[in-house]
C-alpha cells in the first residue's frame, strides 16, 4: 500500500465512516473478489467531491486488502489505466458514485498487465466485470458530496527531495525497475540522473557525447517521459533523442527515441526544439509556434506561451486561456479532476508560487522558494503530490515535492 | 468565432504579461564597462582579467561552488596512468576548427612557458614538455596525460582559466560563447557547446574608474570590471614576493617590517585580505602569523624588485617595500614588467626579488603545486605532490596541505602577502548571474527581463 493509502486507510480507522459507504463499499468488495482479478489492484473513483472520492477509495482498497487482494488508490481520469500501471498494479478497478436518494456506484474491473509480446495491441479491450451497487444515502455521506469539510489548499514538503549543484532540464516520474514504485528521472548538468523515491541517486548517465546539436540551447530544457519501464531523453543540446532501460542500477541505452515529446506514453504527441533557445515547437496542430513548455494528457493539451499566458484545450470544451503561468506548468490529475499546477510567469522570482487551476473558482496556491521551471504530476510516496523543479539562486537546484491539504 | 473569442482575450491579457519572462530572453547588448588595468590583462591572469577573457576564451571546464567539475568544452576521464581530455563534439574555434588534442597540446605548451599557474596546474604531468611536445603533432582526439604520481585534484587544476585553449600568441582565438568582432565586441556563437549566450553580443568600454562607475549607476553599462566587489566571496587571487637565495637576507630585514594588514587596507584595497601564510584564508589558510617576527634590523646593499607594470596594486606595494626596505639599510630598485616579460625574466635569472600574483585553483593540494611552482624548486615540487596525491580521502589531502604549507613557509623563498578577490559590480536586473569556486562570476548566462 502507498503511503497515502496508509494514511487514509489510518483516517479511517480513527473517525467513523458513513454507514452508507461501508455497506457499499462491502458490495463492490464481494463483486471484485468474485471475479477474482490479477492482484494488485488499483481502485479509482470519480465522485461529486474529492473527499467524497477519496473516501470511497481508501475504504474499498482496505476492504480488498483485508479480503487478500492488495490494492493501491490512485487518482480518476481517463489515464487511469496507464496511472495503475504505473504504481505497479495489475487490475484496475473504475467506479463512478451518483448521490442522490441513493448513493450508486457504478464502474468496471478491468486488467492493465501488458502483455510484452504484445506489440501495439492495447490490452484494455474490455471490461472484465461491470461493478454496480446502490445503498440508501445518509446524512454523512451527503455532507462528503458537498465537498465541504476536506482541505483544498497545497502544502510544500518542508525538506526538499533532492538537492542538484546544476539546474534541472526535464524531471519524470514512474516505475524504472519494474518494482511497482515510481522513480524520479532528472535531466541536469549534461547527464540523467534516477532517483529512488526517498531521493537517493540509482543510476546516472552521461549525455555528453552525443552528437551536438548545431545550435544548443543555453538554458538547461528538455524532455524525459517514463513509458513502459522505458525513459525517453532528448536534450536540448544533443541532437537525436535516446531511450534508457535501468538495469542492475544502470542506465543502459536502448534505441534511438523519436522525441522531444508534448505529453508522454499513449497521450504523447511529436514536437521539435526550436535551435538556440529553450523552446519547444509542437510538430503538428494549428498551434505551432515556439513554447515555453507543453503538456498533453487524457485529451487535454496545454500549451505555454513565452507571454506568460497559457493556453488550456479541453475535451468538449472551449480553449480557456490563462494568465501568469510560467515555465513550470503542467496538466495534472488532482482528486479526480483534470486541472493545471502552474508557476508564475515573473522574471527570475526569489519565491516562485504554485498554483491549481481547475474548472472551479478555487485556486489553492502556495509559495516555494526559487523559481519552478517543472512540474511532474506524479511524485512518489503520498497521492495526491506534485514534483518540482526548482532552480535556486546559487545556480543549483532542488526536487521539491508539493501535496495536498488532507 | 472561436478563434476570434480567443483572441480577444489574449489581447486583454498581454498587458500584464508584458514582462513574463520565466525562461531567459534572448536578444540586446551585454554592455561592459572596465578599467584600464582590465584591458591590459590580455591572458586573463586576474579575475576581472579572467572572467573578461572567459566571453571568448572558455576554459575547459568549471568548478562549481561545491567542487563539482562541469565540462564546458572538455570532459576528463581517469585512465589507468592518468587522464584523457575529451573534447565535447561540437567544440570548434572561430575559425572553425575543432579542439583536438594537438590544439591544446600547443595551446598549453605555449601556456606553461609564460604562467605560473599552467605550470602549478599540470605540475603532476609526467615529462610534461615531452608529452605535450609528442601530441601536439598527432592527430588524437584526445589529449592523453600521464601523470608522474597520483593527483586527484588534476581536474579541478585543468579548469583553471591559464590553461583556457587558444591558437597562437594573440591570446584572443578562443573557443567561447562569444566571437570577437573587433576589440570592443563580440558576437554571440550559436554552435557553442553550452548553447548561445542569450545576449545578441557584448561590448567593451575601457573608462577610468568614475567614469565606469557613473556608466553602471546610469545603466549604461551592466558589468563593472575592476572596482567592487564581495569580501565574502572566495579570494583566490594571491601575491607573493618571491626571493633568490641570494636575496633571503634582504627578506629576513623585510619581515619583521611588513605589516599586511596596513598594507592590504592602504595599498591594495577590497576585497583583499592578508595572507599571512602559503595558502589563503579562504583554503584554510591561517588568518594570523602563527608567531610574532623577531625584531627589525638593519643591513646594506642594494637589490631588484621586479614587479608587474599593469597592475596599480603591484606597483604601490612594490613602492612600499621600497619604503621599508630603505628604512632597513638596502636600496630596492624597481623593475617594471609585462606580466609575461616578468615571467619570462624571472626564469632567467633577472632580479632578486619578485612580485608575483597568481590566481589560485580552489582545492588546497592544486594551489600548494602552483606556490611550489612559483618557488622553483621542482625536486621538492615533485617530492611534496607525490606525497599529497598519495591521500586519496579529500579531507585528508586537504588537511595534510595545509599542515605542510606551514612547515614549508619557513623554508620555501616564497613570501606570501596579501590575496584578492574578484572586483566586479552589477546591474542587479542580470539574471542568472553565478560564480564559480575560483570566485568569478560565469557571464555567459547573464539576461535581463
Amino acid at each position: 500500500m502507498r503511503p497515502g493509502t496508509a494514511l487514509c486507510a489510518a483516517l479511517l480507522a480513527a473517525a467513523p465512516v458513513p454507514a452508507t459507504l461501508e455497506v457499499l463499499s462491502d458490495q463492490l468488495r464481494a463483486q471484485v473478489v468474485a471475479a477474482h482479478p490479477e492482484p494488485p489492484v488499483a481502485v479509482a473513483v470519480d465522485a461529486p467531491s474529492a473527499p467524497l472520492a477519496e473516501t470511497t477509495a481508501a475504504l474499498l482498497a482496505t476492504r480488498l486488502g483485508e479480503a487478500g487482494l492488495p490494492a493501491v488508490v490512485i487518482g480518476s481520469g481517463d489515464d487511469a489505466a496507464a496511472r495503475a500501471r504505473s504504481a505497479g498494479a495489475r487490475s484496475l478497478v473504475r467506479l463512478r458514485l451518483d448521490v442522490g436518494a441513493e448513493v450508486v456506484g457504478a464502474g468496471e474491473l478491468r486488467s492493465v498487465w501488458r502483455n510484452f509480446w504484445a506489440g501495439r495491441t492495447q490490452p484494455e479491450g474490455g471490461p472484465t466485470r461491470v461493478l454496480s451497487a446502490a445503498v440508501p444515502v445518509d446524512r454523512a455521506t451527503q455532507l462528503l458530496a458537498s465537498g465541504r469539510g476536506a482541505g483544498t489548499g497545497l502544502v510544500l514538503d518542508p525538506a526538499p527531495l533532492a538537492r542538484l549543484p546544476v539546474r534541472t532540464a526535464a524531471l519524470a516520474t514512474g516505475d524504472l525497475d519494474g518494482d511497482a514504485r515510481p522513480e524520479v528521472a532528472v535531466l541536469a548538468g549534461g547527464e540523467v540522473v534516477v532517483l529512488d523515491g526517498a531521493g537517493a541517486v540509482l543510476a546516472r548517465h552521461s549525455l555528453l557525447d552525443l552528437p551536438p546539436s548545431a545550435a544548443p540551447a543555453r538554458e538547461p530544457f528538455g524532455t524525459l517521459c517514463i513509458s513502459d519501464g522505458r525513459l525517453l531523453v532528448a536534450w536540448a543540446r544533443a541532437e537525436g533523442a535516446l531511450t534508457l532501460r535501468l538495469q542492475e542500477r544502470q542506465l543502459v541505452r536502448g534505441p534511438a527515441a523519436a522525441a522531444p515529446t508534448i505529453g508522454c506514453g499513449e497521450w504523447a504527441e511529436p514536437a521539435t526544439f526550436v535551435p538556440g533557445a529553450a523552446r519547444l515547437l509542437p510538430a503538428r496542430g494549428p498551434d505551432r509556434e515556439p513554447l515555453w513548455g507543453a503538456d498533453a494528457r487524457a485529451g487535454h493539451r496545454l500549451l505555454l506561451l513565452p507571454d506568460g499566458t497559457a493556453r488550456w484545450f479541453q475535451p468538449g470544451s472551449e480553449v480557456r486561456v490563462l494568465r501568469d503561468v510560467g515555465a513550470g506548468a503542467a496538466l495534472v490529475s488532482w482528486r479526480g479532476e483534470m486541472r493545471v499546477a502552474a508557476s508564475t510567469a515573473a522574471a527570475a522570482p526569489a519565491e516562485d508560487r504554485l498554483r491549481l487551476v481547475g474548472a472551479g473558482p478555487e485556486e489553492p496556491s502556495v509559495a516555494v522558494p526559487g523559481r519552478i521551471l517543472q512540474v511532474c504530476a506524479e511524485a512518489p510516496g503520498a497521492v495526491p503530490a506534485l514534483l518540482l523543479g526548482v532552480w535556486t539562486a546559487d545556480g543549483g537546484s532542488e526536487l521539491r515535492v508539493v501535496r495536498g491539504a488532507p | 468565432m472561436r478563434r476570434e473569442a480567443l483572441l480577444l482575450v489574449l489581447a486583454a491579457a498581454t498587458g500584464s504579461e508584458a514582462r513574463a519572462a520565466a525562461r531567459a530572453r534572448d536578444g540586446g547588448t551585454l554592455r561592459l564597462a572596465v578599467l584600464p588595468e582590465v584591458r591590459a590583462d590580455r591572458w586573463g591572469e586576474t579575475p576581472e582579467g579572467a572572467v573578461l577573457r572567459a566571453l571568448v576564451a572558455a576554459p575547459l571546464c568549471r568548478v562549481d561552488p561545491s567542487g563539482r567539475v562541469q565540462p564546458v568544452l572538455a570532459s576528463i576521464q581517469r585512465t589507468a596512468d592518468g587522464v584523457s581530455v575529451v573534447p565535447r563534439p561540437g567544440a570548434r574555434f572561430s575559425s572553425g576548427a575543432p579542439l583536438a588534442a594537438a590544439e591544446l597540446a600547443q595551446a598549453w605548451a605555449r601556456a606553461v612557458e609564460r604562467s605560473p599557474a599552467a605550470r602549478g596546474a599540470l605540475g603532476p604531468v609526467r615529462e610534461l614538455a615531452a608529452t605535450l611536445d609528442q601530441q601536439s603533432r598527432g592527430k588524437a582526439a584526445a589529449l592523453v596525460l600521464p601523470l608522474a604520481h597520483p593527483w586527484p585534484d588534476l581536474e579541478v587544476s585543468l579548469c583553471h582559466p591559464a590553461l583556457a585553449p587558444v591558437l597562437g600568441d594573440g591570446g584572443g582565438a578562443g573557443i567561447g560563447p562569444y566571437t570577437p568582432d573587433g576589440a570592443e565586441r563580440g558576437r554571440a556563437v550559436p554552435a557553442f557547446p553550452e548553447g548561445r549566450p542569450h545576449p545578441d553580443g557584448f561590448q567593451i568600454s575601457a573608462l577610468a574608474r568614475r567614469a565606469a562607475q557613473r556608466a553602471l549607476e546610469t545603466r549604461s553599462a551592466q558589468v563593472l570590471l575592476g572596482d567592487g566587489g564581495d569580501p565574502a566571496a572566495p579570494a583566490l587571487f594571491a601575491t607573493y614576493l618571491v626571493s633568490r637565495p641570494a636575496a633571503r637576507p634582504v627578506v629576513a630585514l623585510l619581515e619583521p617590517r611588513l605589516d599586511r594588514p596596513a598594507l592590504v587596507r592602504s595599498f591594495v584595497g577590497t576585497p583583499a585580505a592578508a595572507m599571512p601564510g602559503l595558502l589563503p584564508p579562504s583554503l584554510g589558510g591561517p588568518e594570523r602569523p602563527s608567531a610574532a617576527a623577531g625584531s627589525p634590523a638593519r643591513g646594506s646593499g642594494s637589490a631588484l624588485l621586479l614587479y608587474t607594470a599593469d597592475r596599480p596594486a603591484q606597483r604601490a606595494v612594490a613602492q612600499r617595500l621600497q619604503i621599508l626596505l630603505r628604512d632597513a639599510g638596502v636600496s630596492l630598485t624597481l623593475g617594471a614588467r609585462t606580466p609575461e616579460a616578468l615571467d619570462r625574466d624571472w626564469r632567467a635569472g633577472q632580479g632578486d626579488l619578485a612580485l608575483r600574483s597568481v590566481l589560485l585553483p580552489p582545492a588546497p593540494a592544486a594551489a600548494l603545486s602552483v606556490v611550489l611552482d612559483l618557488a622553483g624548486d621542482p625536486g621538492t615540487s615533485r617530492r611534496e605532490l607525490a606525497a599529497l596525491g598519495a591521500l586519496g580521502d579529500e579531507r585528508d589531502r586537504a588537511a595534510r596541505t595545509r599542515e605542510r604549507a606551514l612547515q614549508l613557509a619557513a623554508t620555501l623563498p616564497v613570501l606570501p602577502l596579501y590575496v584578492e578577490g574578484l572586483r566586479a559590480r552589477l546591474d542587479p536586473a542580470l539574471v542568472d548571474m553565478r560564480r564559480d569556486a575560483f570566485g568569478l562570476w560565469i557571464l555567459d548566462d547573464a539576461w535581463w527581463p
